[in-house]
């Protein structure tokens, strides 16, 4: 795996947070040939799957501006667009090469819309608003984040909110909330869904937009 | 229909169509740019988001209790429904799980002695695949040590020493559970990994939901995916996020970093070389964000020298890092 450019391993060899300085694409690349030298190497006991082409990773790089357009009009000025980026293409060249994708680009709209989702999940849970999670950490705990606790007052609300929500959930007719958990909890593809229910995949997304469309609506009120 | 009625169903038809795998690139493209027309699409579609992941936590403040969970029949190891990497490589492997199966029914006049003998698994250097007779799979990872012990009401399993990543099958009427020194791990169907060597344990979560019983704690605490528990001895327990698809990164032959602290390496390469490994004062603030791949001691010290800041000293029984000087 050696010798590496001499740019590359600087790169490399700079501490983390300096690493915000450098011009992205110029690190991605950095990583790509780094990525692509050191893993093609093979005859290790511990054979991993070949590197090359990182497809994935290609595919990204030519639609890094798109994806950074599409960040933020989800953030719509929230965020580090930049971050989201980064963050995007160390997923991405970590994907295996084996991993059996059909439609790349589609992929990464979607990689970049579960990004995004999951680090709002993760501050909306630091933010430490979400009462379930801090109910669930009391027990083990001691006293030390006391301060950022959220008030008995907000813990109670969180729970309410999700008792609604799964009150409203069971509340659903009968098949319509079968195919809703059959995809949002099971993992079932809507073609999955279908066979198994015997309907049309556009009846399957019917009862999505009804389930969807009633639980929203309760959690307004 | 009011204007603001319109916008919710338009936002309703983009969250379903993309919700599901086989939206197209056309479609996602199409929905940039409906968002990006006004905040008021933003809005609507964020609402909607916010009851999907709500469902999420509602579902992980469920009891454990496996009456709760929702019987679909016995579901074989469901992956998250929007993540098209993960559907199709599903497939790939029910094939030796079958056969796994097929192999196990050859054999079933034999089962019932064995029964209540725990079967243990033990690794050297190399990490082993497990596939238990209900169709989880464990890896567990080299210097490791697993006690498997079913009957046909429980799913036991206890980590002796070592790491494993878990991917469990699904089933309510049997729960599984991993013993890892005194802790306790409660699983319905999900992917995790365990680390337990010495006084540390670390828990990560890639998929679903767990609830572990840390030492010296009151109650058991339940995490999700994303989420890690780190526990040293019975000290009082570290919540924190890890990326859920690097939670096993070390399964596929790379251990994926990002912003790790060296005493975090350290302690990996340690386990994976069975020596201790000693960071100098110097080094203890350096943060490391990167892969190494898995290979013998040599190499990998040779990556992380590569890769990362510092000096890297060799004895035939220790290991020793620290900050290297510039210049």
């Amino acid at each position: 795996m050696r010798p590496l450019d001499s740019d590359d391993a600087a790169i490399w060899r700079l501490p983390h947070d300096f690493r915000h300085g450098i011009k992205q694409t110029q690190f991605e690349q950095a990583v790509l040939r780094l990525a692509t030298r050191a893993w093609a190497s093979s005859g290790d006991e511990f054979s991993l799957p070949p590197f090359d082409p990182p497809r994935l990773t290609t595919v990204y790089l030519e639609m890094r501006d798109d994806l950074g357009r599409f960040a933020a009009s989800r953030l719509g000025g929230r965020g580090d667009v930049e971050d989201v980026l980064q963050e995007l293409f160390l997923k991405v060249s970590r994907t295996p090469a084996d991993a059996e994708i059909r439609d790349p680009r589609a992929y990464l709209y979607r990689l970049t819309n579960n990004l995004l989702l999951d680090r709002w999940r993760s501050s909306r849970r630091s933010a430490a608003r979400d009462g379930a999670w801090r109910v669930a950490m009391h027990g083990a705990e001691d006293g030390d984040d006391v301060d950022d606790a959220p008030s008995a007052e907000a813990v109670v609300a969180g729970r309410q909110r999700l008792q609604t929500l799964m009150t409203a959930l069971e509340q659903l007719p009968e098949k319509t909330r079968t195919i809703f958990r059959l995809h949002k909890f099971d993992g079932l593809s809507y073609a999955e869904v279908a066979e198994k229910q015997g309907i049309s995949r556009s009846s399957v997304e019917k009862h999505m937009m009804d389930a969807l469309r009633i639980l929203a609506a309760r959690m307004r009120k | 229909m009011t204007q603001h009625r319109q916008v919710e169903e338009q936002a309703l038809t983009w969250f379903v169509r993309l919700s599901d795998v086989e939206a197209s690139e056309a479609d996602w493209r199409a929905f940039g740019d409906w968002i990006a027309v006004s905040p008021a699409h933003r809005t609507a579609y964020d609402a909607l988001e916010q009851v999907w992941v709500d469902l999420d936590d509602a579902l992980a403040a469920e009891p454990v209790a496996p009456a709760v969970v929702p019987m679909t029949t016995v579901t074989p190891l469901r992956r998250a429904a929007n993540d098209d990497v993960r559907v199709t490589r599903r497939r790939a492997w029910l094939f030796p799980v079958v056969g796994i199966a097929a192999a196990a029914a050859l054999t079933a006049g034999l089962w019932p002695q064995f029964m209540d003998r725990p079967l243990t698994y033990q690794t050297q250097d190399a990490p082993q695949t497990i596939t238990l007779e209900d169709g989880s799979t464990v890896k567990l990872n080299r210097h490791s040590s697993l006690q498997v012990r079913f009957n046909d009401g429980r799913r036991q399993v206890a980590l002796k020493d070592g790491e494993a990543a878990f991917d469990v099958a699904h089933d309510a009427g049997r729960p599984f559970t991993v013993e890892a020194d005194g802790r306790e791990v409660r699983v319905i169907g999900t992917a995790f990994n365990i680390v337990s060597h010495n006084d540390d344990f670390v828990i990560g979560v890639e998929r679903g939901v767990v609830s572990v019983q840390p030492k010296s704690a009151s109650a058991p605490v339940r995490l999700t995916a994303g989420q890690r528990l780190h526990q040293v001895g019975g000290d009082a327990v570290e919540l924190g996020a890890v990326d859920a698809d690097s939670v096993s990164s070390w399964s596929s032959g790379v251990l994926v970093y990002r912003d790790a602290s060296i005493a975090d390496i350290s302690r990996d390469l340690s386990r994976y070389f069975d020596k201790p490994f000693t960071v100098a004062a110097s080094a203890r603030g350096l943060r490391f964000t990167g892969a190494l791949r898995i290979a013998d001691e040599t190499t990998m010290l040779a990556q992380l020298r590569d890769f990362s800041p510092v000096t890297v000293e060799r004895t035939p029984t220790e290991v020793r890092l620290s900050a290297r000087v510039p210049g």
